[in-house]
């Protein structure tokens, strides 16, 4: 039985009474489509650029929750601020290779930057500890990729000994970069 | 006599005609809301979000507190109390072991206070807050302005900003981030606060 409806001029539920509508429904359906399809696609790039700056941020967070580069004052004593231990980042870029990239991890490419302000490329004097960058990660890309870049800074915390006592009043400001690419 | 109908009723066809135009509609409210959306997303861009830009804060003040100040030759005036007189900060009894770094000349002005308050003295700290602005300047980006505000005993003992147009904390942007180093010794409150806004 036909249920009555619109002063029973047996009109119908939906829309397909004749050609016309139809095109109408189809021509609805394909924006519908459309526009979702590009939105999805315009939405789906930022998150994918987002996700290189979130990254980024990672990065940064890894490296100051990694203990083994934590500085410790005269009397080993972990300084409660986070500074990096300078010998630490020696050792790491000459005898330890690669176990920074094995401790610091990211889906992306990195490379991360270690640049002691006090001490300039020429100044440098790697025999007696003395760097003037710490490199980590892949190599730098080329001009033309999107990279997202951190900087902050670091104080460097250097070690020397006086006899058997210990002293670490040698504080270098340590420019920070972190560059990361997908 | 039939009276005439003053409302016509609808043919099939035009209902079938009004269900499409209304379901025309919603496909475009539904289409441009999403429209409207993703221009929002796109125009905002990727970027840092503000749990990074307190991150750097943190970085900023961690940084700071650790370097080392130069203390040679820095008095401090006492004036009142028992002993008055010019002090070395180095010979004024809040010696640390260790290096003066900007954490322990800002713990020695934060005891120096205490106990200036305790004689009822007065102590002249303001030689102090130079030897440390050139270490804040440190903190400094193309991309971002910062400030600092060193809070002793419920006053700001000494601001420093490299923004010429905060020249004190009601200066501050409403958006910035921040991260602070509680001094406080005892019955002395201090706070070393840093500020890092976008430029």
């Amino acid at each position: 039985m036909r249920m009555p409806l619109r002063a029973d001029r047996r009109a119908e539920v939906g829309a397909f009474e004749d050609l016309q509508t139809l095109v109408v429904i189809v021509v609805g359906i394909t924006v519908l489509l459309g526009s979702t399809l590009f939105n999805w696609s315009v939405i789906d790039r930022v998150d994918q650029e987002q996700a290189v700056y979130d990254s980024a941020a990672d990065v940064l967070r890894s490296i100051e929750a990694w203990d083994r580069i934590r500085a410790y004052d005269e009397i080993d004593a972990l300084i409660p601020f986070f500074m990096i231990r300078q010998p630490e980042l020696v050792v790491l870029v000459t005898t330890s290779q690669g176990r920074f990239e094995e401790q610091i991890r990211s889906d992306f490419h990195y490379n991360v930057t270690f640049d002691d302000v006090e001490i300039s490329d020429a100044g440098e004097d790697r025999a007696t500890g003395n760097y003037s960058k710490f490199q980590f990660g892949e190599p730098l890309p080329g001009t033309g990729v999107d990279t997202a870049v951190l900087r902050t800074h670091y104080t460097l915390v250097f070690l020397t000994r006086v006899g058997e006592l210990k002293d670490t009043s040698i504080r270098h400001l340590c420019d920070t970069t972190v560059v990361v690419w997908a | 006599m039939r009276r005439m109908s003053t409302v016509r009723p609808l043919q099939g066809g035009q209902v079938a005609i009004y269900d499409a135009l209304l379901f025309l509609m919603v496909v475009i409210l539904v289409s441009v809301g999403m429209f409207l959306y993703s221009a929002k997303l796109t125009s905002e861009g990727a970027g840092f979000d503000g749990g990074t830009y307190t991150l750097l804060a943190r970085d900023q003040l961690d940084a700071t507190m650790g370097l080392k100040v130069n203390v040679t030759g820095l008095y401090v005036n006492v004036t009142g109390g028992p002993s008055p007189g010019p002090v070395l900060l180095e010979e004024s009894g809040v010696l640390y072991r260790g290096p003066w770094t900007v954490d322990k000349v800002l713990h020695g002005c934060v005891e120096l206070a205490k106990s200036a308050k305790e004689e009822s003295a007065m102590r002249d700290l303001s030689g102090i807050g130079p030897r440390v602005d050139r270490l804040f300047g440190y903190t400094n980006f193309n991309t971002t302005h910062y400030a600092w505000a060193f809070e002793l005993d419920g006053r700001v003992a000494f601001f420093f900003s490299d923004s010429s147009e905060v020249k004190g904390p009601d200066d501050l942007p409403p958006v910035r981030y921040g991260a602070s180093a509680d001094l406080t010794s005892e019955t002395m409150p201090a706070t070393l606060r840093y500020y890092l806004w976008l430029a």
